[in-house]
């Protein structure tokens, strides 16, 4: 790529990059304070649940792709989860009427051998082997913890092998223990495709907008946001997931780019602004009405179609608020508890608010100031200050605690959590499933239904609930659960040292001493 | 180097190079079959010392891989990690552990803790066991450590190293009073086996008619019942190999003999009931009567099956894409209960080598000398190579194998990890009810898919698809 240099700060991640952070308890004013004054509190956790690492976000971003196939350097559990993400994009798929491809996993399946004399010559082959087989645009090798640590040079195995393949390989420095902040591999994937992939433009599309997708945003949210720049007289191109990468090869001559997720989008859009002169029109996460208004807004300004913008809006509205304003009647004063990746768990509280229900608490996953400062600044102008928790790898010890004192009505956010929300007697929606838009207005409204619905018929949650309270047990002692500071367990970074020898941990639980 | 089951030999420099890359594997590594364990246990909790990622990821692979299944006391998120960082794998992780263990103990509700290691704690060298053995002596928790770094071995492997850790770590020696005929279970992987507790639950049902109880069974157990085990008067392994290294070092420890018959489907069962109730000295009149009562269940469901059967002539060419067990049951109950004709095999859970042999013996003794062509495989590419070759009618095998039936224009059911076309909760294919629940799942299948019959028919004649002929006129 001619104008594209390596910005070798991406494997630094985004905690360096973007001065992101992945660990904080507090309440969202107290981090805009701190993401304001560019001084981001630097914390770790004594005590942590599992989640996401490094390496599976990447395997997980790269399958989105199925012309790009993933060679996992690793023992053969890394790539367990895959199996998830094949789940997404057959549904997609058959939805656009395009071929459905199967995410397949490939893994180097290191062993004990392979550990103590090195697994490059396996990779060599592999890298042949998957070329031969699948005959993918590219090969992305993800390497694992065990070959990071084992000191594989990744690079030179691809640069002796790539002359043999047709493919392009390229490494993704993914080792599982690189960071918590899962954002950086989006980074890391963008920059890879984009040094792979992108070409030069063969000529300008003054009328088009490069809009970036998401794996976990499908075509029934796409939709609508296509055909409603459509009749602003806007072309999209819309950067999709689980499709062909021809959407991105030529996203170079657009006018400009907006994203649906400015987590997932960011290092993209940024490279394409950076190097391309593209702009990035900044907006919210489109899933409540005010939002979907400011992006319809913000990308018809940058055509100077303003005008019909607001005629567009004013449509919209009348369409979709009377169903609307039927469930907020129903809905207000509900207490909702959010918890999903930061841009989605900010658009949907913003949701919550127009419906009048009450944000007891946000577990977002990671923050970065320079993209998440905007809105939640908005928020909280909106609807007041709320408790905020960052959990970096999407864990939910604090939040359990959280929801003890005064439990909501609702639990709504990402679908893993959902069941330990159940199991304590509160009714969960998932924020994305596929079968319901959450974006733009057809999203609010559907979901404001959803909502409705789930409160109106909690049998199954009640059902869960029986089975914890009378037969089973939870995780979580009484004595964590009622615990007065939910953030125990989050520390100063520099602290760690000394809490880890001593076996301290702030705090005492008084039950167990 | 030592050899540990499920590891095999591919490119190394002492070894000839045989495949490079596994595509589509068929299992998880040790970690992953250990955790599934753990999680099958009741109020067990796992507490993973390695990135972050690693039980969750396998939590998904695993659970989710096993159709859908979710299960574990703390699972999934809930599962406590030490969640290693960089810094870590530099200087070390060891006073993460000491940490989060503090931590995993003053805040949840276990009857039972694991600490399990990762692959980076394994290659950082971190000494683990001396940290749990300062935590066992203060003798708050039972905590049982096993290390299970993935490139260690498969999940088989990982149920076998927390298997052996329970029978060092847990099991109490016998009570001299037990009088009670009973024995223990091993070598059913949970959610390595989707149909894990379906299977366990009717060898159970048909152990209690002979009057034998179960005690450790792999199906919620709980640490009580893990403890008193050793109480059994025999061990029954339902595998060809795993839970084997159980078994014996159960033996070494206890005396408790350990007999070996592969997971019975079908009439196959019979013949199980038999060798226990012999094994257990059962009186002989008992076990006739209780079999032939089995017997008369499952023949009648077969007879209620008549009409579609004979009417309609289901016997197809069966390839089946399984792990050993699943290989041998399956062949052995379509083949000589319900006469299809297996024309293909892939074991494809890497077995031990020394028993290579005995697998293919097994599969081989069939009834009416029916003689599949048998591979030993877990590469996708080299599995669905040969199977296109074999091109069998009816393809039994997990969700990846999609692609090739697809191909073929085949009709599939999964029955083998990974599956996440369908859900699985309660069904199971063992015994004789397993069995009738695995035929209603079979022709569901063939009824609905019986048109890719005529494709590949014509196909394998040399004909065009009749879509292809008749999509243009229409």
């Amino acid at each position: 790529m001619a104008n594209f240099e390596r910005d070798i700060g991406i494997f630094q991640g985004r905690e360096k990059r973007l001065d992101g952070i992945v660990h904080f308890g507090g309440t969202a004013s107290e981090l805009i304070k701190c993401s304001k004054g560019k001084n981001m509190p630097r914390k770790c956790r004594t005590y942590s649940g599992s989640g996401s690492c490094a390496f599976i976000a990447a395997i997980m971003n790269t399958c989105a792709f199925p012309e790009v196939k993933v060679l996992a350097h690793s023992p053969v559990g890394c790539t367990a989860g895959a199996i998830l993400f094949g789940l997404f994009g057959p549904i997609q798929q058959k939805s656009r009427g395009v071929p459905e491809t199967t995410t397949d996993i490939i893994t180097t399946e290191l062993n004990e051998e392979d550990v103590v004399f090195g697994g490059a010559a396996k990779l060599e082959q592999a890298i042949i082997e998957t070329d031969e087989f699948f005959h993918p645009r590219a090969i992305a090798v993800g390497i694992s913890c065990a070959a990071g640590i084992i000191g594989d040079d990744v690079e030179a195995s691809i640069k002796k092998v790539q002359s043999r393949v047709k493919a392009n390989v390229f490494a993704v420095h993914c080792e599982g223990y690189k960071t918590l902040h899962v954002g950086t591999m989006w980074d890391i994937m963008w920059h890879e495709l984009i040094e792979h992939v992108l070409k030069e433009p063969r000529e300008k599309k003054k009328d088009t907008v490069n809009i970036i997708s998401g794996p976990t945003i499908g075509p029934i949210d796409e939709q609508p946001f296509i055909e409603l720049l459509e009749k602003l007289g806007i072309k999209s191109n819309v950067i999709l997931n689980y499709n062909s990468l021809d959407s991105l090869e030529y996203a170079t001559e657009s006018a400009a780019s907006v994203a649906l997720c400015s987590q997932a989008s960011h290092y993209l859009a940024e490279q394409l602004e950076k190097h391309w002169g593209i702009p990035l029109i900044d907006t919210h996460y489109a899933a409540s009405i005010e939002y979907t208004d400011d992006w319809v807004r913000k990308v018809a300004a940058h055509f100077g179609k303003e005008k019909e913008a607001e005629t567009l809006i004013e449509e919209e509205h009348r369409r979709i608020l009377p169903e609307f304003n039927k469930y907020k009647k129903e809905l207000e004063g509900k207490k909702v508890f959010i918890s999903v990746n930061i841009p989605r768990a900010l658009g949907c509280a913003s949701l919550a608010m127009e419906l009048g229900m009450k944000v007891m608490g946000v577990n977002a996953f990671q923050y970065d100031p320079p993209i998440n400062q905007n809105t939640l600044e908005d928020l909280v102008t909106r609807g007041g200050d709320f408790p905020l928790v960052i959990s970096g790898i999407g864990q939910i010890t604090e939040t359990q605690n959280m929801v003890q004192r005064e439990k909501p009505d609702i639990y709504f956010g990402d679908f893993e959590p959902s069941i330990w929300f159940a199991k304590n007697g509160v009714v969960t929606l998932t924020t994305f499933d596929f079968a319901r838009p959450h974006m733009g207005y057809t999203g609010a409204l559907e979901t404001a239904r959803s909502l409705a619905y789930v409160l109106k018929n909690p049998s199954y949650h009640k059902k869960v609930e029986l089975y914890t309270k009378k037969y089973g047990k939870f995780p979580y002692k009484k004595e964590w659960l009622q615990y007065p500071d939910p953030y125990r367990f989050l520390i100063d970074e520099a602290d760690e040292a000394v809490y880890g020898k001593d076996f301290g941990v702030k705090g005492e639980v008084k039950a167990h001493v | 180097m030592s050899k540990t089951p499920g590891s095999r030999n591919i490119h190394s420099p002492l070894t000839e190079s045989r495949v490079a890359c596994t595509i589509s594997p068929r299992f998880t590594c040790a970690l992953g079959g250990a955790l599934a364990t753990v999680w099958g246990i009741v109020g067990a909790i796992p507490i993973v010392h390695s990135s972050a990622g690693c039980s969750r990821n396998l939590y998904m692979g695993q659970c989710f891989g096993s159709g859908w299944q979710t299960f574990g006391h703390a699972r999934g998120l809930m599962t406590p990690s030490t969640s290693l960082v960089e810094k870590h794998v530099i200087f070390g992780g060891e006073g993460r552990l000491v940490q989060q263990m503090k931590a995993s103990f003053e805040i949840t509700e276990a009857d039972l803790y694991f600490v399990l290691s990762g692959c980076q704690v394994a290659l950082i060298g971190d000494d683990i066991r001396t940290i749990v053995d300062q935590f066992k002596e203060r003798k708050d928790q039972t905590i049982i450590m096993v290390e299970t770094p993935g490139f260690k071995g498969n999940s088989y492997a990982g149920y076998d190293m927390v298997g052996r850790a329970l029978v060092e770590q847990l099991v109490e020696p016998p009570d001299e009073n037990d009088e009670q005929i009973s024995v223990n279970l091993f070598g059913i992987v949970p959610a390595q086996d989707p149909f894990w507790q379906g299977n366990i639950i009717e060898i159970k049902r048909l152990l209690n008619r002979l009057g034998v109880s179960v005690r450790w069974s792999g199906d919620y157990d709980t640490i009580d019942t893990i403890k008193k085990s050793s109480n059994a008067d025999l061990n029954i392994v339902l595998s060809e190999y795993v839970g084997v290294s159980t078994a014996e070092l159960f033996k070494q420890k206890f005396g408790v003999p350990w007999i070996k018959y592969n997971l019975p489907i079908g009439s196959e069962t019979s013949k199980f009931l038999r060798i226990v109730a012999e094994a257990l000295g059962i009186d002989r009149e008992l076990v006739d009567l209780v079999i032939d009562s089995e017997e008369e269940q499952f023949l009648k469901q077969l007879d209620r099956l008549g009409h579609l059967y004979a009417g309609f002539n289901l016997q197809r060419d069966i390839g089946v894409i399984a792990d050993s067990t699943y290989s041998i049951g399956l062949i052995k109950f379509l083949a000589n209960d319900f006469g299809m004709n297996p024309t293909f095999v892939a074991v494809s859970d890497e077995p031990p080598a020394e028993i290579h042999d005995t697998i293919r013996k097994e599969i081989l003794g069939l009834d009416y000398g029916l003689k599949p062509q048998i591979i030993i495989e877990s590469d996708g590419n080299k599995i669905w190579r040969a199977l296109e070759e074999s091109h069998p009618t009816f393809l039994l095998a997990g969700s990846f194998d999609k692609r090739i039936a697809d191909r073929l224009d085949i009709p599939r059911l999964s029955v083998s990890y990974p599956i996440t076309d369908r859900v699985i909760l309660s069904r199971g294919y063992a015994g004789y009810r397993g069995s009738i629940t695995l035929i209603e799942d079979i022709v569901t299948v063939l009824m609905k898919d019986m048109h890719l019959v005529i494709d590949s028919t014509l196909a394998r004649h040399g004909y065009k698809k009749p879509a292809e002929q008749f999509a243009k006129v229409i």
